[in-house]
């Protein structure tokens, strides 16, 4: 029982790992695209809280570029911590939807915790009220992160699926598989906060983290309880990224790459080269007026070939 | 978040049941004094219209499919567009779009946030196919049971529902990508970062690119006539600068400055391109360009090389080749001429056109440095380069934001900048700015009048832009007080003609239109008094 509980832990955490990999990758190795921003832009420094670019600027190609990266981060943290644009756009959303993401941010600091008090355990040390200054922060906040992040996970997790199921808005935009996601992830927390409820401490938890460190395989939570929420807790770690949910990395490239991708392609600057390439890229569209011969061309050949020959309707 | 009032799903969108959406005009969004009356009813789309071409979406017509002759066409309808959607997915056939198209296509959250910020949805009295994400979601899960090669296996778990892919649904979605003026004020409030304008633009490029499906206004007598003969207007290069010559005349006379322009002047510091629709519907903007240039000397020229007198990129709403063949003949006679910079006239999408989306298609001597007008503009208003009375100006102004200038280049300030200096009753639109609403006209709406196409886009995509309008004006909204709106985009100011003649807003409320240029050369010293001219307004 024990071995094959680590052994689900693992591959979770392996497929988690692959997966978000994998997809940051395959993101990050899409090829260029066309410039496609969309404003305020929000590394524009003072002009950032109005919308305003670099191009409100005569002759901008000739003034140095302002990146602001501070400006950049004061947009990005209320948008990452607090869904600051699903509270400006959609306030009914907001009150479900971030008790639901601030759970889980709860429960991130909750495991990074529990694994921080594994390891104090591993090498002797006490994680407990009395276990010293390192010892009782740990342990207390433990704790308070665990219990709110389930309490707000299972809150939010039944606000959106009372939304899904009832709102007429979203009715036919509900998939069987959102209904899933959220009783799956709903029931994982629940069942984590029965776990907190019969060990306040979270120890057995700890002791099963430190297990899962050690390699020590045949460790056994005790009780039923804990065993059926690592099992859940751990399916739902590898489902996440697998899911339309891994939208926490597709952020990135959203507003990094592409909402705020305002770069100029200066005379000389990088993109040359990057656009080059993808000018050759061969091309199978095949409408009359993109290709008429239907001859293998690369994209910049398609894009100069003369159709001013074809009739009307091409 | 109101409420829809039909029910109309996405699995409809293949039931051949006659029209898939009616919009009673009695559930339109209701307007301002002093049009805060019942809307009319729709110019009904003709009989015969609704024989030939399939137009079972809604009340009107854009894109003229001829219904099919045989099963077989059909079929082959359905397969092109499969092929196309491939196509869409692949780096080769669309690196330009990918990345943002896939992040959208695949982790969209169905979450509904942006179809309250989408001026047609609400102004239809919020009709569910045009909700935002209706056309999305339906190609999204086209997609996902049809391409993607899980989709077959767990169709009904993913998707949430089978669209049987139909000659109808086709070309329902093809016909729904034009209701959407590509505004992208829906991405703005996206979570996720999300973009269903881009879907949209998707949707009418695979028809494009794949299937020769587009609308003639934006393809023949668009795109293609302009790399045929010069400008999408029709004029070759020497009925353009018989034009030009004839408006040179007519501005000096107004004006009572000796106007001149400038032909194919090598190393001159600005090539000055317009939207060449200026020309036949509003001399008095090129003049005005010709006058301001003129009087604070500068360096500038035109060129009657066939398309750099034409800034118009209709291919930026449908078409990525036709979109760079034109940005392409317009940075090579740029650097024939050896000209220091472009500046585009008073155009949205061909100044995001030539500015932003080609900033990654020009490379080497092609990449010429290019600006808006309006930078330019406001420098030389606040340089005091021109002498300017704003009393000229004293009556009240409003300004529209074009949305390709301002939320998708952030060029937001130099039109407020110029405005505040020149025109003393200068009041906001609500709200303005990156988060405007698009007049109803973007993507090429402007200039598509068939069947009753111009019916919905004045009921219908226009009329968030008339209640703003209204809405900025409401304290003098007696036809007694003359009131201009601003509208420094060529597309947009033709969208703004036609609400202001549709609601009659002229005899109505006295509102009427023009640009930013004419604005600027009404309150110069040094031009005749009156260059905007009431009384010629009708
Ligand atoms: S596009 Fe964005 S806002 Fe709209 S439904 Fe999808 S996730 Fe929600
Ligand atoms: S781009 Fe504009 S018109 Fe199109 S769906 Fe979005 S908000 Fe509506």
């Amino acid at each position: 029982m024990g071995i094959l509980l680590h052994i689900i832990t693992y591959a979770c955490l392996a497929v988690f790992v692959i997966a978000v990999g994998v997809k940051f990758h395959r993101y990050k190795s899409m090829p260029l695209h066309l410039r496609w921003e969309l404003y305020p832009v929000a590394h524009e420094g003072h002009k950032a809280h109005y919308g305003g670019s670099f191009f409100e600027e005569t002759e901008w190609y000739k003034k140095p570029r302002t990146v602001d990266r501070v400006s950049e981060a004061k947009h990005m943290l209320p948008e990452m911590l607090f869904l600051s644009a699903v509270w400006h756009h959609n306030k009914p959303l907001w009150f479900r939807s971030f008790p639901f993401h601030f759970g889980m941010y709860n429960m991130i600091g909750f495991l990074v915790l529990l694994n921080a008090g594994a390891v104090m355990q591993i090498a002797g040390m006490s994680v407990s009220a009395s276990g010293g200054a390192a010892g009782a922060i740990v342990y207390y906040l433990t704790i308070l992160s665990g219990f709110f992040g389930m309490i707000l996970g299972i809150i939010g997790a039944a606000g959106l699926l009372h939304r899904r199921l009832f709102d007429e808005n979203l009715k036919d935009y509900t998939k069987p598989a959102d209904l899933f996601n959220l009783i799956f992830l709903g029931g994982s927390f629940a069942l984590l906060l029965a776990v907190g409820i019969a060990d306040p401490s979270f120890a057995g938890l700890r002791t099963w983290v430190a297990s899962v460190l050690t390699l020590d395989l045949a460790y056994t939570p005790g009780g039923a309880l804990a065993p059926m929420a690592i099992l859940l807790a751990s399916l739902a770690v590898a489902y996440i990224p697998l899911t339309h949910m891994a939208h926490f990395v597709v952020k990135y490239f959203t507003y990094h790459n592409i909402r705020w991708d305002d770069a100029p392609n200066l005379p000389g600057s990088a993109f040359e080269a990057r656009i080059g390439e993808v000018l050759n890229y061969p091309v199978t569209w095949s409408a009359d007026h993109i290709n008429p011969k239907g001859e293998a061309k690369t994209w910049a050949q398609v894009a100069t070939t003369d159709v001013t020959n074809l009739k009307e309707g091409a | 978040m109101g409420k829809t009032k039909k029910r109309i799903s996405l699995n409809d969108i293949h039931k051949q049941n006659g029209q898939l959406a009616h919009v009673d005009p009695a559930d339109l969004m209701p307007l301002p004094k002093p049009l805060n009356r019942p809307e009319k009813d729709w110019m009904p789309l003709k009989p015969e219209a609704r024989e030939k071409y399939e137009a079972s979406l809604d009340d009107t017509l854009i894109l003229n499919i001829p219904k099919p002759g045989s099963k077989q066409e059909e079929q082959q309808l359905v397969r092109r567009f499969l092929n196309g959607l491939e196509k869409l997915f692949d780096k080769h056939n669309n690196w330009g779009f990918l990345q943002p198209f896939v992040a959208t296509m695949e982790h969209c959250a169905r979450c509904q946030t942006c179809n309250e910020a989408c001026h047609i949805y609400e102004a239809s009295g919020r009709n569910e196919i045009y909700r935002p994400t209706y056309r999305s979601e339906t190609l999204r899960r086209i997609y996902q049971d049809y391409v993607k090669p899980s989709g077959k296996y767990h169709k009904q778990w993913k998707s949430g529902g089978d669209i049987p892919l139909t000659w109808t649904a086709v070309c329902r979605l093809a016909e729904l990508a034009y209701r959407c003026n590509l505004c992208r004020r829906c991405a703005q409030t996206c979570p996720i970062g999300a973009d269903n304008a881009l879907v949209a633009r998707e949707i009418r490029k695979l028809m494009s690119q794949e299937l020769n499906i587009y609308t003639s206004e934006l393809h023949d007598r668009g795109s293609m006539l302009q790399l045929k003969v010069g400008s999408s207007t029709g004029m070759n290069p020497e009925i353009v600068k018989d034009n030009i010559e004839f408006i040179d005349e007519d501005m000096s006379e107004k004006t009572g400055m000796n106007l001149k322009t400038v032909w194919d002047k090598k190393g001159a510091d600005i090539l000055l391109i317009h939207n060449a629709g200026e020309i036949m519907a509003w001399p008095e903007n090129i003049g005005a360009f010709t006058t301001i240039f003129t009087a604070a000397g500068l360096d500038w020229t035109m060129s009657s090389e066939a398309l750099a007198y034409d800034n118009i990129n209709y291919g930026l709403f449908y078409d990525d080749f036709q979109y760079s063949r034109v940005v392409l003949k317009h940075a090579a006679v740029a650097k024939e001429l050896g000209v220091k910079r472009i500046v585009l006239g008073e155009c949205g999408h061909a100044t995001k056109a030539l500015m932003v989306i080609a900033d990654r298609v020009l490379t080497g001597d092609l990449n010429i440095p290019r600006e808006s007008c309006f930078p330019l503009l406001r420098d030389l208003v606040k340089t005091k380069t021109l002498k300017l009375d704003p009393s000229r100006n004293n009556f009240p102004v409003t300004l529209h934001d074009p949305c390709n200038l301002t939320r998708l280049m952030g060029i937001v300030m130099p039109q407020r900048e110029v405005l505040h200096e020149i025109c003393p009753q200068f009041r906001e639109m609500t709200p303005h700015g990156v988060n405007n609403y698009c007049c109803g006209g973007g993507s090429g709406f402007a200039i598509h009048s068939g069947h009753n196409f111009s019916d919905w886009r004045y009921k219908i995509s226009g009329r968030k832009k008339v209640s703003q309008i209204l809405g900025a004006f409401q304290d003098q909204i007696e036809p007694e007080t003359k009131k201009y709106v601003c509208a420094p985009c060529s597309n947009c100011k033709g969208q703004i003609r036609d609400l202001i003649a549709n609601y009659d807003l002229w005899n109505g409320a006295g509102i009427t239109y023009g640009g930013l240029v004419e604005l600027i050369v009404n309150a110069m010293v040094d031009v005749k008094p009156n260059f905007i001219d009431w009384d010629e307004i009708v």
